[in-house]
């Protein structure tokens, strides 16, 4: 019993995580139609945040992280207007320009602080028991992150005036455009929160991760596998399909390897591609 | 008639700089020389799908499975190195061919993002079969092509300059087939492809099958090659085939497609051998230059295929200067 409840309970974990890192990526590509290679990039910029301001500078993990959260969506303005905003709507060319992108972020953050592997030191030491299951404190941090910003992200662009623009723009960005939408203002914001949800997960999976300036590859191959099966540019499919990698990749860990637990669900989502060739519930008509 | 003529003589030129190479560089400077031209296979296997609109993240998997075709058949079952070469060639071409049946048929930034997701299964799947593939540290003792004997000619593959000719033959190639494709009847097809599927699929092209051919040749290629590489290093392993050597390749390919068809084999030439001599020392630096020069080529001159950049810019200035609506092209819409 408590086996089966370990294995949800990692599988929450890992999903929550892997929702946290697709979702942001989905609704840039959702709004704006870009493809960002370099969410991965992001996402290990979130976690070198972190490492850098809680670790070598002294301050409080949660504090730590705001700030890295904050200081990484303060790049989306400067990369929409620099990068992102001559390939807006063209798929092969901001997946080329995002590469390139990705290259330098990680060029530069290995000149900043070298190859080596980095670990973020436990910020809590707290295990937690749940019904037979136990749970370091630091794991359940990551579920509780990912439902506040996903909750957080889902109400401002369901109730607030500048969600109803993002959403517009989703649906037809030139018919938002001539209704006085600032496509601008909506992309960079939009960019924003995809960063910001990137550097999240970055910053709250460091201290269960080993770090380097390569982590990212891994990150967006992840989110690419969940994208795809999710549908791409559906919010509900990313969600849907973050937990089945989080749980197929859980039940795998235990009774197989996590290697399996991956070439198994990439196989999945090749299958499911063959059946259901826009993901689960992507649309008929982009 | 005159173009064709000027590329063939074009082509005939870089063949004989190409061959009589050896005979000026140093042996070190030669085996540079045969890294070079893995770079330029390497390069006109992405160029060629960049022809069908298309942009692969997991090309290496194709030389991988060329390479372990062979380390596996030489090292663990004794065959010659010769007689594996064509299996290897077809191994890459029938992965190629079952990959594209599933995702050739989806809208092309799936076939890109899922190349990405089939590179990491080939790693995968070959550190799960240790026992055959040698896991993580992968085959090594790859052997040479066994010597040419035949009446007059000997021909000894443990040479670095015979080596170097052999590897030149496959690039010089897969060089002809890019240059016959980018003027045949087939080329013209791949254009309409890429400039339009649907126009081209009213037109009578079957989008997918040219696609197929195309992915299938490309990793044909790529499947001859990674012997060549395997052979050179003494050494299949997992790491020669990961997602970076299929950016190195995408960075030549999209920059080199704006300077013709000779342009990937030129900034291949350029950027590797300014890497091996002048960055040495400073490997990092290197990818930070390849991302940026990746970045400026694409922001320099839009997308590669002109007609498309064109209808852009076009759109987006009736646009006010606001960004470009969302793609009309094959890029986003299956017919």
């Amino acid at each position: 019993m408590s086996m089966i409840g370990q294995v949800i309970a990692n599988a929450v974990v890992l999903g929550a995580s892997l929702a946290l890192l697709s979702v942001g990526f989905t609704l840039a590509y959702g709004v704006m139609h870009v493809v960002n290679f370099a969410h991965g990039a992001i996402y290990m910029l979130g976690a070198y945040g972190v490492y850098i301001l809680s670790q070598e500078m002294g301050l409080n993990f949660g504090l730590g992280l705001l700030l890295t959260v904050l200081i990484v969506a303060a790049l989306a303005p400067l990369l929409h207007f620099l990068l992102f905003r001559r390939v807006y709507g063209r798929f092969m060319d901001s997946l080329m320009v995002t590469i390139g992108l990705t290259l330098v972020l990680q060029g530069l953050m290995q000149l900043a602080m070298g190859p080596e592997h980095r670990v973020v030191r436990s910020y809590l030491d707290t295990v937690l028991h749940i019904g037979g299951v136990a749970f370091t404190a630091e794991r359940a941090v990551v579920v509780v992150a990912a439902l506040v910003a996903l909750a957080g992200v889902y109400f401002f662009v369901v109730h607030t005036k500048l969600g109803l623009a993002i959403r517009a723009a989703e649906q037809d960005a030139e018919v938002a455009g001539l209704h006085g939408v600032n496509l601008d203002v909506v992309s960079i914001i939009v960019l924003a929160i995809s960063f910001a949800l990137a550097a999240v997960a970055g910053a709250i999976m460091s201290p269960l991760i080993f770090i380097d300036p390569y982590i990212g590859e891994d990150a967006i191959l992840l989110a690419f596998a969940v994208v795809i099966l999710g549908g791409l540019g559906s919010v509900t499919g990313s969600l849907l399909a973050a937990m089945a990698l989080g749980l197929t990749l859980s039940i795998a860990q235990t009774y197989l390897s996590l290697d399996a637990g991956r070439l198994i669900f990439f196989g999945l989502v090749g299958a499911v591609l063959l059946v259901r060739p826009r993901g689960l519930l992507g649309r008929a008509t982009d | 008639m005159l173009t064709t003529l000027r590329t063939g003589i074009a082509l005939a030129a870089i063949a004989i700089v190409a061959a009589g190479a050896p005979q000026v560089l140093s042996e070190y400077r030669t085996s540079v020389a045969t890294q070079i031209l893995f770079a330029c296979i390497g390069a006109y296997s992405l160029w060629l799908m960049m022809r069908i609109n298309l942009l692969s993240l997991g090309h290496a998997a194709f030389m991988g499975i060329g390479a372990y075709t062979t380390a596996i058949l030489c090292v663990t079952h004794g065959w010659a190195f010769w007689a594996t070469l064509p299996l290897a060639g077809l191994a890459a071409a029938l992965a190629a061919v079952l990959f594209g049946a599933v995702t050739l048929r989806l809208q092309g930034i799936y076939f890109a993002m899922m190349s990405f997701v089939l590179l990491e299964m080939f790693q995968g799947g070959l550190r799960q079969l240790d026992p055959v593939t040698g896991g993580q540290s992968g085959i090594s003792g790859v052997p040479r092509p066994e010597t040419i004997d035949v009446g007059t000619l000997h021909i000894d593959f443990n040479l670095t300059e015979n080596f170097y000719w052999l590897t030149l033959a496959l690039a010089l190639a897969t060089l002809a087939f890019a240059v016959w494709l980018a003027s045949s009847r087939v080329g013209l097809r791949l254009k309409l492809i890429a400039s339009s599927e649907k126009l081209a699929a009213s037109a009578g092209v079957s989008v997918f099958s040219h696609r197929l051919a195309i992915l299938g040749s490309s990793a044909f290629i790529l499947g001859l090659c990674g012997p060549l590489v395997a052979t050179f290093t003494r050494l299949a392993s997992p790491s020669s085939y990961a997602l970076g050597t299929s950016i190195d390749w995408l960075v030549y390919a999209a920059v080199g497609a704006r300077f013709g068809t000779f342009g990937p084999a030129l900034v291949a030439v350029v950027l590797v051998a300014l890497t091996q001599i002048v960055f040495t020392q400073m490997g990092i630096y290197r990818v930070v230059l390849y991302g940026l020069i990746l970045i400026l080529a694409v922001l320099i001159r839009g997308c590669p295929n002109g007609a498309i950049a064109g209808a852009y810019r076009q759109l987006s200035q009736l646009g006010s200067g606001k960004r470009a609506p969302p793609p009309q092209d094959g890029t986003a819409k299956n017919p």
